[in-house]
């Protein structure tokens, strides 16, 4: 838990942040949002304190932070930047171990921990250990900058913008994968940003600052809905419903289908079957999906392999871990009303429809 | 192409100084190439001392003027890219600017009286003259260093040293010792002009030689300062390639 009390941060002639006063919650992530210049970066560097207040007192987990010594502070809390600012002298496996080093770990527990983060953030360890960041791209520089931020396990993240130099497709790849480390390990995350969409996606819970102070702070679905004023209600903007869906994952929404392989002979259960949904889905003997077979093209005692269409699998579907959001705009560009829904490796797993999401958009 | 002459330029390299080493090490040799180049002139080798016991000095002058001018400029460097050094910046580029427009002939003349004649007042000089170098790639070097990779290395915990020796020096050394290079380099030609105090060196058989109108000793001195430079050269691009 984080309590800032009556923190203000003064520059020479303005006031980044004004006496703000709030509780960041522990195992949640508090994401903090508004236009440039609104102290919101100001606030998330008091709390590791690389930037000092003027005045007001921050305490982490109970113990005002003026009191702790300014680098043991900074060890127990991750740190991820923009630019991540990895160190191009040092490997891979230095950067992430920068911390662990420096609280003098032994060299087999370093390693075992890189190890570990490595395969974390979803990069293969023995591939990317010993590159140098000149070798990486920016996503996989920003993978290690979430390593080398959770390397001494700290119960605090401090995450300054960190998905803002990758572009948006990646960017969207990148916050899956860090809602999915994230429910596994709890961590007490800031997160500062400008992206809405970024903050709808991620946040258990949004503060939303202007000219140094809070304008609301509440959970998404209350922003979204009751936004507090006039300057929050433009900042969130007209197409709310849509920025609701990218809160919701394909996982919670999908429907489990029956799929057909391709030495199958269509019958009468498959022809009803494809009068409920667009398509029939065929799959090979392990489950791989193959491609789909359409209702004006299906004909009785036909075999499967003679009427479908065949689609390589990566160019097909929505992955169980997208957003709705993202359901919803692959549908809009391929002009279907369905998808399947596969895991990364190509299984099927079952099937998303434009209903799905409707319904789920107009729940909450 | 580019690859045929790099080899070439190496072998032709490699063999100029083998054949220079040859003449230097051995004194019968070198009399009987300079007799040809000088024909006219009776005495041809330097007499006072032989081409590796000046090299040596030389090389001494060079060695003790770099460290200190290395150190001082090392240091001057860190210093001004310091939060709380960063207003003697103007102070310390103006101060070695200065001195380095000061003629080294003229520092001589100057330290001279102050510690006599020698070893001392040739070192003085040199390393007045050669710390601009040091300096200027110190501070280029530490304020090339990104601003996020230090908020990066500070926000995990670095203490401000730490900061300075595990990332900004580790990183700012290709250019720093770019400056070292060209100090040493500088310091090679310049020591020469010790032997006017008294510092020996490879300045003695070129100032004799000027003194008596005697080109081989002045050609010797000078081919010999030349050969020790182009070699502590290569030495330190050898160095910065690793």
């Amino acid at each position: 838990m984080i309590e800032l009390h009556g923190v203000t941060k003064k520059y020479a002639n303005q006031t980044a942040v004004d006496n703000l006063s709030l509780t960041i919650y522990e195992g949640e992530i508090t994401v903090i949002i508004g236009p440039s210049g609104c102290g919101k970066t100001t606030t998330l560097r008091m709390i590791n304190r690389l930037i000092n207040p003027t005045s007001g007192s921050i305490k982490v987990e109970g113990r005002d932070i003026k009191d702790t010594n300014v680098e043991s502070l900074r060890r127990g809390i991750g740190y991820v930047i923009q630019n991540v600012g990895l160190f191009p002298h040092m490997t891979v496996a230095r950067n992430i171990a920068t911390v662990p080093r420096l609280m003098g770990w032994s060299k087999e527990d370093r390693l075992k921990r890189v190890l570990e983060l490595l395969d974390l953030v979803g990069l293969n360890p023995e591939d990317y250990k010993d590159k140098f960041p000149a070798q990486l791209s920016g996503g996989e520089a920003q993978r290690i900058g979430v390593a080398r931020a959770l390397a001494a396990n700290p119960p605090i993240l401090l995450m300054d913008e960190p998905f803002g130099a990758v572009d948006p497709l990646n960017r969207e790849v990148l916050q899956g994968e860090f809602l999915k480390i994230q429910k596994k390990l709890k961590k007490t995350v800031v997160f500062v940003t400008h992206d809405l969409d970024e903050a709808i996606r991620m946040a258990d819970r949004i503060l939303v600052m202007k000219e140094g102070q809070v304008v609301q702070y509440d959970s998404p679905e209350e922003i979204l809905s009751h936004p507090a004023d006039n300057f929050v209600r433009d900042f969130v903007g007209t197409n709310r419903a849509l920025k609701r869906l990218s809160r919701f994952s394909v996982e919670e929404s999908y429907r489990k289908v029956s799929p057909v392989t391709e030495e199958a002979i269509l019958d009468k259960k498959m022809i009803k079957s494809l009068e409920k949904s667009e398509f029939l889905w065929v799959v090979d003997y392990k489950q791989m999906i193959k491609g789909w077979v359409q209702a004006e093209y299906s004909e009785m005692n036909k075999r499967i392999s003679e009427v479908m269409t065949i689609v390589p699998y990566n160019e097909l579907g929505v992955h169980i871990d997208d957003s709705l959001k993202e359901a919803l705009s692959k549908m809009l560009a391929q002009g279907v009303r369905t998808l399947p829904v596969i895991e990364k490796s190509g299984h099927l797993l079952g099937e998303i429809g434009l209903d799905d999401i409707q319904r789920r958009s107009g729940k909450e | 192409m580019k690859f045929l002459l790099g080899v070439t330029g190496k072998i032709v390299l490699v063999s100029f100084l083998l054949v220079l080493g040859v003449l230097f090490l051995s004194p019968v040799l070198m009399e009987r190439f300079l007799s040809g180049l000088f024909p006219s002139l009776t005495e041809v080798v330097y007499p006072r001392a032989t081409l590796l016991q000046m090299s040596g000095e030389h090389l001494l002058l060079v060695a003790v003027s770099s460290v200190f001018a290395i150190g001082i400029g090392l240091s001057g460097g860190i210093l001004v890219t310091r939060k709380w050094g960063v207003e003697f910046l103007p102070v310390v580029q103006d101060l070695s600017s200065l001195v380095q427009t000061f003629p080294p002939v003229a520092v001589l003349a100057l330290t001279v009286p102050l510690v006599g004649f020698g070893f001392t007042p040739a070192v003085i000089a040199l390393v007045l003259y050669s710390i601009l170098p040091v300096l200027n790639n110190t501070i280029t070097g530490l304020n090339s260093v990104p601003f996020d990779i230090r908020d990066a290395a500070r926000g995990m915990g670095m203490s401000p040293l730490q900061v300075l020796v595990k990332i900004e020096l580790p990183i700012a050394v290709p250019v720093i010792l770019g400056g070292v290079r060209t100090s040493v380099i500088i310091n090679v030609g310049t020591a020469t002009l010790g032997s006017i105090v008294g510092a020996g060196g490879l300045g003695a058989p070129i100032v004799s030689g000027l003194v008596r109108n005697n080109n081989a000793f002045v050609f010797q001195g000078a081919l010999a300062t030349a050969v020790l430079a182009l070699t502590i050269d290569r030495i330190f691009a050898w160095m910065e390639k690793k």
